[in-house]
């Protein structure tokens, strides 16, 4: 889980533009300032591309910060 | 909720009422961070001519426009359309808008559009969506992508926005991709 959870932080990273040790457990739009829009759409296709998965689109709607992204990414991964 | 249509977790769709014709909805259609990369809406909107389209899609059969509007206050944030729906073919345009700025942060894009799907698919039984794009939009092409829409074709340098003229892109997306996409029957 650990280093499933360290991909995804490392995919926000790059997404959001700032070091991988600012993307905490709690990040979600308001806590990380560049999490807009475009970023957020730009994250769900990075994590796809990172983990070769496809999300349906209910689990595309409940990528919201990073607890959510961790469990259904792992989900989809078992 | 009222009258919804269909429902979401944040969003719910619903058929346009009078009352929406007065809100914020036309204002949305004049304003050019709105509308930046829509092709049609050059000239200032108002309130006689969003009346006017109220009116000419209330009894319609070949256009579904659809108010979105928060779960937890109703307010209308935004609209979204199935356009020239051909029922001989089975095909139709999709297209939204999140008017509201303070809704315009993604998540409200992507459960529209899934909502919209859904009705397309399930609902009217249509085979086929197309949509298209601007190539300077960096916005659309994404949530296109996330929901499995391919581009079908371009016209070079058909639209003019910002000072330049940029390809327009066309997408597609097949019935049978989505029900695979979220493991349904075809």
């Amino acid at each position: 889980m650990n280093e499933i959870k360290e991909r995804i932080r490392n995919e926000m990273a790059i997404v959001f533009g700032i070091e991988a040790d600012q993307v905490k457990d709690n990040a979600e739009p308001g806590v990380i300032e560049s999490w807009d829009s475009l970023r957020h759409m730009s994250l769900i296709v990075a994590l796809e591309e990172e983990f070769d998965i496809t999300f349906t689109d209910d689990e595309m709607t409940e990528l919201l910060n990073m607890e959510l992204i961790t469990s259904i990414v792992l989900e989809k991964l078992n | 909720m009222i009258n919804p249509y269909a429902i979401g977790k944040k969003i719910y769709l619903r058929a346009p009422v009078e009352e929406d014709v007065t809100g914020n909805w036309y204002q949305w259609l004049s304003d050019p961070e709105i509308t930046a990369f829509l092709g049609e809406r050059w000239w200032p909107n108002t309130i006689e001519s969003q009346r006017a389209f109220f009116e000419s899609i209330k009894d319609s059969k070949d256009r579904l426009v659809l108010a979105v509007c928060d779960v937890k206050t109703d307010l209308q944030i935004g609209v979204c359309n199935l356009s020239s729906i051909s029922w001989v073919h089975r095909n139709a345009d999709v297209a939204l808008i999140i008017g509201d700025k303070n809704y315009r942060n993604g998540a409200y894009a992507i459960e529209t559009l899934s909502l919209l799907l859904q009705i397309a698919f399930d609902r009217l039984n249509l085979l086929n969506l197309k949509s298209a794009h601007m190539s300077s939009n960096p916005f659309t092409p994404l949530l296109e992508k996330m929901f499995g829409f391919t581009e079908a074709g371009r016209l070079s340098g058909f639209m003019f926005s910002k000072g330049e003229y940029v390809d327009l892109v066309i997408t597609q997306l097949k019935r049978q991709d989505w029900a695979k996409r979220n493991g349904r029957k075809e």
